[in-house]
């Protein structure tokens, strides 16, 4: 359970549960109100989604045991997707709120 | 919809119950147990990334 690659594998693993955590938290703020503090709470927490993703990205599949290369792999192209989806969302909500910070 | 209303929920839940044993049997003849639960876990983990990715998009379409 201890061998390199087992760990390897359980880093993905927390990886994927922490982004997950963390930008589900984010996703209640952003879809359920348009106040302005809660945007900001939101990109704060897309921002921290987005380390926990790129962690993920920084794992190879093929360093995981044998017997979880599908899954690792399937979870990292996963995790790619959202990290792409979540970059995107992040900008436009930057954009959005640089204009009211500068003004302010 | 009438056949549906008037069966009582516990039969209900035990013919889906006695499905999906059906289903179980089956799968575990196909595939070996290992297989059968890596292809499981990875489903849960990717299903909750893709859910994320969704959710997303639909802000972005906004």
């Amino acid at each position: 359970m201890n061998s390199p690659a087992e760990r390897h594998y359980k880093t993905l693993h927390t990886s994927h549960a922490r982004s997950f955590e963390l930008i589900s938290k984010a996703l209640k703020l952003d879809e359920g109100s348009s106040d302005e503090t809660k945007k900001k709470e939101a990109i704060s927490l897309y921002k921290k989604g987005l380390t926990e993703l790129e962690k993920g990205m920084a794992l190879d599949w093929r360093l995981c045991p044998p017997d979880k290369h599908e899954r690792a792999k399937s979870l990292i192209e996963k995790m790619n997707g959202n990290l792409r989806a979540t970059r995107g969302r992040l900008s436009d909500l930057e954009k959005q709120y640089a204009v009211k910070n500068t003004a302010a | 919809a009438t056949t549906t209303l008037n069966a009582p929920q516990s039969q209900v839940d035990a013919l889906m119950s006695q499905v999906a044993d059906e289903a179980g049997l089956e799968l575990n003849m196909d595939l070996p147990t290992g297989a059968e639960t890596a292809i499981g876990s990875s489903t849960k983990a990717s299903q909750e990334q893709d859910e994320l990715s969704q959710r997303l998009a639909a802000l972005r379409q906004n």
